[in-house]
């Protein structure tokens, strides 16, 4: 068996430096190119280094310039986010105070509408006068005598009217006293 | 050429002697061409990089730091062109440069010599980077095992495992 091994292992160094020589031999041939060719690469890469350094600062400001551009675009995205916000909360004012004046226009409708019907009341209550229809003067009369009676005070300018057909009026306190007296 | 003569021959580079330098390629531009022809498989490849390797050890001669190992360094920068060259290029198909023998070859060399040539495409790349190595520039396995940065043990058992490939390919023709 120990024969065997040493047989083995002789086998295979003769056959590892055959090998070798083999392989060597490919490489003996090998023709090496003059070394002159390898001065010039070198002088050409040195030229490409000095090349490289010269214009070394402005790689360097190119990548200043790359920062800089993120940054800007990092600065960028919050003035949009900002500008988005403050278009969103001009948007929701405005909606807000369309509706308010919607609301302002409306009530300030309604009470010229008031101040239009107590006005008509009483004015008809000065044609009736004028034109000596007693009668349906003092009958509007009484209507807003009866209103004021029933007046209900919403606040130190305003009262409920209840005028004839059981209509109800918010009317400023000035205007039906100005229409009672009107009438008067 | 050993390792304490590479390191010396580096040194001188390092301060600008291109005569060491010249040196340097005459007497491993063989052994770098066929290491990396190893790995490479093309030729044209391999004498582009060849040359590159010694562009780079003129380069780098300043940081290189003389322990003996100066001819192993030497490898690891042509190993590494190589890589560089496999990621940028990808890899050939291992090619048999055309044998021209000398005259003062023998029919029987230049026969071995092709024969092996085959047997040498059919085995692992690494393996065959052991072998070219170990065959070209008489690194020792250790030292083989250091170019490459493989444990010492893996570089013995891929070695002989490639030497016994090659013996059963070549068990009838060699």
């Amino acid at each position: 068996m120990k024969q065997n091994d040493r047989n083995y292992k002789n086998d295979m160094e003769q056959f590892s430096q055959k090998l070798y020589k083999a392989v060597n031999q490919r490489s003996k041939d090998v023709v090496v190119p003059p070394f002159d060719a390898v001065v010039d690469r070198i002088a050409r890469v040195d030229s490409i280094e000095s090349f490289e350094q010269f214009f070394g600062d402005s790689a360097k400001l190119s990548r200043a310039a790359k920062s800089r551009k993120s940054l800007v675009r990092i600065f960028g995205m919050a003035a949009a986010a900002l500008a988005f916000t403050m278009c969103g909360i001009l948007v929701a004012s405005v909606v807000n105070s369309r509706l308010f004046d919607t609301n302002q226009q409306s009530s300030a409708y309604c009470e010229d509408s008031m101040i239009q019907e107590v006005h008509s009341m009483s004015g008809s209550a000065e044609d009736s006068y004028n034109g000596e229809d007693t009668k349906k003067s003092e009958a509007l009369m009484e209507d807003a005598y009866i209103a004021q009676d029933a007046a209900d005070v919403y606040s130190h300018d305003c009262a409920e009217v209840i005028i004839s057909g059981g209509r109800k009026l918010f009317v400023p306190l000035e205007e039906l006293e100005a229409a009672i007296d009107g009438g008067d | 050429m050993d390792q304490q003569t590479a390191d010396k021959l580096i040194i001188s580079v390092a301060r600008g002697d291109m005569k060491a330098l010249e040196a340097l390629y005459n007497a491993m531009y063989r052994e770098i061409y066929g290491y990396l022809l190893s790995m490479l498989g093309n030729t044209h490849a391999a004498e582009d990089l060849a040359q590159d390797t010694f562009i780079r050890v003129y380069k780098y001669a300043p940081k290189f730091i003389p322990s003996g190992c100066g001819k192993s360094w030497v490898y690891k920068i042509a190993g590494r062109l190589a890589l560089t060259y496999f990621r940028n290029n990808g890899k050939y198909d291992m090619e048999i440069p055309e044998y021209v023998p000398t005259d003062v070859d023998s029919e029987e060399q230049v026969v071995d010599s092709q024969v092996v040539a085959e047997a040498m495409r059919k085995i692992s790349d690494e393996e065959r980077q052991i072998i070219s190595l170990h065959a070209l520039s008489g690194l020792t396995l250790s030292e083989i095992a250091d170019i490459l940065n493989k444990p010492l043990g893996t570089v013995k058992w891929k070695h002989a495992q490639a030497i016994k490939k090659l013996r059963n390919i070549l068990r009838d023709d060699f």
